[in-house]
């Protein structure tokens, strides 16, 4: 039971931040970090689940007819099991890369939708280059940043931890 | 066979959520269930930075010397007599205006309250087009009704001084935020009126060209000519729509189109700036 909740608060706490940078217009993926980690420490049903529950929330409150936010955050949580099955977990930074990845898959869609709606020009293609590098190095920031607050604080619980993630794989086949 | 069986149930699981997400987007009233309650749990926690800013501008006159202070009072003594000059000019009006209604027996726009209301987030993908804010059902707004913004003399050009210009319409209200369409939005569609050529159109939509936002009008009679800076209004055919609030002016004849030889079709400049708009005053029918 203790880990729904501990699963709720970070994503609730990371869908918050979301809303709030885009309040003041930054394509901030800070719940893509808390998925990707809830996917390869807590297993795909977790973390497909977390993705669609933050996805509707961002989707519904932003009034969107398309599930856009639903539809990345699914995909960079298929992606992180990919990731797990190929790469060893205790590893921290290379999970810069799938950080990369999924800030790119993340950040790239809504940056065309507004470079479409806007018009190409200099001036909005700089502004689109500029969101989607900001995206990147926020992703970049937040993935090991989430995975040590996260593996810290459900090691003193004693929740599954990401850093184990491999060997409970290897073990399971 | 404990493989097959894990097989099944992965493929159930995914299509299950995928089912799910599919069903919550395609079918409408099942979407919008789904936003208000999101806005409404979510509800304090968004409205949170927007108090917080409250706070720290009321905070920052503390900091502020009596001089000044004395100085902004004297300011807002000499602002608030102007206003009170020109209501009291606007009241001789009113009635006039009252009186010449009943005799012709036209409706007025009467039956609508303004509501303030603060804007709490946007999505950034839909800066111009949606954004929420912080009033819903409870104080009366309801799907449709007309959301409008005070536009300063001389911005964007627009000599009308201190006027209300339309912004968008409501597309979801849940009991306490709002999600507000703009007119930029061609999902927002607005019946409005040209009163100098007697003509009636659609606004469909629009565009941002630099800092100026243009609204296409579908619809317009294609055998009437319309001049430039002719000032464009909103009709009041609509139940949750009052009539003769300003949307924007013809900026150019050369943005005139006759479309598919039925129709002609223009687009006009609105005094708005929809990036950069913190409050907005929603048109609720039936409140005192």
């Amino acid at each position: 039971m203790a880990i729904f909740f501990f699963i709720f608060l970070t994503l609730f706490s990371a869908v918050l931040l979301e809303f709030l940078f885009g309040g003041i217009g930054i394509i901030a993926p800070t719940a893509l970090p808390v998925v990707f980690y809830f996917s390869i420490a807590c297993g795909w049903r977790a973390g497909l689940f977390c993705a669609i529950a933050a996805g509707v929330a961002l989707d519904a409150v932003y009034g969107r007819i398309f599930p856009l936010s639903t539809l990345l955050l699914s995909i960079s949580s298929a992606l992180s099991i990919f990731w797990i099955l190929r790469e060893d977990s205790k590893k921290l930074l290379m999970n810069l890369i799938p950080a990369i990845v999924t800030g790119f898959i993340y950040t790239a869609p809504p940056c065309i939708i507004i470079l479409y709606r806007h018009g190409l020009d200099w001036q909005n293609l700089f502004s689109a280059f500029f969101r989607l590098s900001f995206g990147i190095f926020l992703s970049l920031l937040l993935f090991p940043l989430v995975i040590v607050f996260l593996d810290s604080f459900g090691d003193s619980f004693g929740f599954r931890l990401f850093r184990d993630a491999r060997d409970r794989l290897l073990k399971k086949f | 066979m404990r493989y097959e069986y894990s097989g099944i149930l992965k493929t159930l699981t995914l299509v299950t959520l995928g089912l799910s997400v599919v069903i919550v987007f395609a079918v409408r009233p099942l979407r919008e269930s789904v936003s208000r309650f999101s806005m409404d749990f979510l509800f304090p926690y968004l409205k949170t930075p927007t108090e917080v800013e409250l706070k720290v501008n009321k905070g920052g006159l503390y900091l502020k010397s009596k001089i000044n202070l004395v100085a902004d009072i004297e300011k807002l003594k000499a602002t608030n007599l102007k206003l009170a000059a020109k209501a009291a000019d606007a009241s001789i009006f009113e009635n006039e205006n009252r009186q010449l209604r009943t005799m012709l027996r036209i409706q007025g726009r009467t039956g609508f309250t303004p509501v303030q209301a603060g804007i709490m987030t946007r999505d950034p993908i839909s800066w111009d087009e949606t954004f929420v804010i912080d009033k819903g059902s409870d104080d009366g707004l309801i799907p449709g009704a007309l959301v409008l913004a005070p536009v300063l003399s001389g911005d964007n050009g627009f000599s009308e001084a201190a006027t209300l210009s339309v912004v968008g319409r409501i597309k979801t209200a849940s009991s306490r935020s709002a999600i507000v369409s703009s007119i930029v939005d061609e999902n927002c569609k607005l019946s409005v009126r040209l009163p100098e050529s007697s003509s009636a159109g659609i606004v469909n939509g629009g565009l941002r060209k630099g800092k100026e936002y243009f609204l296409k009008i579908s619809y317009l009679p294609k055998d009437i000519s319309y001049k430039k800076g002719e000032p464009v209004f909103t009709s009041g055919f609509s139940d949750s729509v009052p009539a003769a609030f300003f949307v924007g002016r013809i900026r150019d004849d050369s943005d005139i189109k006759i479309k598919d030889n039925l129709y002609k079709e223009i687009f006009i400049v609105s005094p708005v700036n929809f990036g950069e708009l913190d409050f907005v005053m929603v048109m609720v029918k039936g409140q005192k």
